[in-house]
């Protein structure tokens, strides 16, 4: 299994990054490709002391920033450490990829560059979020702010296929995002997916499901168009990280706080892992013909190891070839 | 510019999923095929590839319709 990384995307590249190559090589026994400006990577190695067992590098000297324009890994920044970790995964070097850097440079270099799975409509950002003991798929929690019906019927398609392969349940329960659970609530747009959802056999709908109903666990896969389910995801991490602030202030504002703290840390460990977003690697870019999966732009070493995980994961599952057989089947044939 | 839209045609109704009828040189990509970024860079790489020209990203933003496209691809062709 190799899995090839773009030495260069995100917030604390290239130290993280290569350290949470390291820590992945090490944790899963895998072979890691990075891509990126060699002689800068190698000396960022040996001056952190990082292991260079099973990681080797392709070198590029371009760079896609978080401020450059989406369509740029396509032509003007192909030769960029993204847009070579693109070709790599397309040619059959890798098995699968993982960028922390620009989403947008992402979506354009997955959907055009690796390419969408035949008749897959717009591929979508799929993060899979920590819900009590159990898991659900965001989907898409980003990529197409505008979506049609048919779009977000295909989502709830990839997705119960990608949370069923993956082992996450087996017979994943998909909802739709909307401000009520009534069918006859939301926008014209979710109406008419809706309609749509509830007709596919491909998958068990069980219709409209609020944000607040998302953490109780009523669905396994929530489909959304890319605008709300990014409100939605921004909204879960603040969340999140204000409970924990709001916890942090409450336990040490006295001594007696601090002796009740000292007591439930372990209790409190447990509680700030479930809110880690680190935990749970990345988003994966779901409806492209080969894993890809972008790790969050600030990813510290720890959530890039577990985007390798999440990515080396999907490639060994078949869930893509399983989403390319349910999709085939769906298509009709042109005359 | 018949010939360009013939090869445009079958291209342009399979990345829209529409009938090849419904392509003409006023086709708008915006109002008329619901064009969004993925499809404009899509048609850039695709018009790129199959005519053998060079498409600036800067004027992606001044073809609005498949009539410009087919001017654009037969101005470049004659570069």
């Amino acid at each position: 299994m190799t899995v090839i990384v773009d030495g260069m995307g995100g917030d604390h590249a290239p130290l993280e990054i290569l350290k949470g190559c390291a820590a992945a090589v090490e944790e899963l026994g895998i072979n890691v490709i990075v891509t990126g400006p060699e002689e800068l990577l190698k000396k960022t190695m040996e001056e952190n002391d990082i292991a260079p067992r099973n990681i080797s590098f392709r070198h590029t000297d371009g760079i896609i920033t978080m401020e450059d324009e989406a369509g740029c890994v396509l032509k003007a920044k192909r030769n960029s450490s993204m847009g070579l970790a693109f070709d790599l995964l397309k040619n059959g070097e890798a098995d699968a990829m993982v960028s922390a850097g620009n989403s947008g440079a992402v979506l354009a270099g997955g959907t055009l560059l690796v390419k969408r799975i035949p008749g897959i409509k717009r591929a979508a950002f799929a993060p899979v979020l920590p819900v009590n003991d159990k898991h659900t798929m965001l989907i898409d929690s980003g990529a197409n702010e505008v979506c049609t019906p048919e779009y977000l019927d295909q989502f709830g398609t990839m997705g119960a296929l990608y949370m069923k392969h993956m082992g996450f349940c087996e017979n994943p329960r998909v909802g739709l995002l909307n401000n009520g659970t009534e069918e006859c609530k939301g926008t014209e747009l979710h109406k008419q997916a809706h309609a749509l959802m509830k007709e596919n056999a491909a998958y068990e709908f069980i219709g409209n499901v609020e944000g607040r109903g998302v953490f109780d666990g009523e669905c396994d896969v929530l489909v959304a168009d890319g605008f709300s389910g990014n409100v939605l995801l921004k909204s879960v991490e603040g969340t999140a990280t204000y409970i924990m602030k709001i916890m942090k202030e409450a336990l040490t504002s006295s001594l007696f706080t601090k002796i009740l703290a000292a007591m439930l840390k372990p209790k409190l460990r447990v509680m700030k892992k479930k809110l880690d977003y680190t935990e749970e690697g990345g988003a994966v870019l779901l409806g492209v013909c080969k894993p890809v999966v972008k790790a969050h732009g600030s990813s510290n070493a720890k959530a890039l190891k577990n985007a390798i995980r999440q990515a080396a994961n999907l490639a060994k599952s078949g869930a893509i070839d399983h989403i390319t057989q349910a999709i085939k089947e769906t298509e009709t044939p042109k005359n | 510019m018949l010939d360009i839209l013939t090869v445009l045609k079958p291209i342009l109704a399979d990345i829209f999923s529409v009938e090849e009828e419904e392509i003409t040189p006023a086709t708008t990509f915006d109002e008329d095929l619901g064009a969004d970024f993925i499809d404009l860079q899509e048609i850039m790489l695709v018009t790129e590839e199959e005519f053998d020209v060079l498409i600036d990203d800067e004027d992606l933003t001044g073809i609005a319709t498949v009539g410009d496209l087919i001017a654009y691809i037969e101005g470049r062709r004659h570069d």
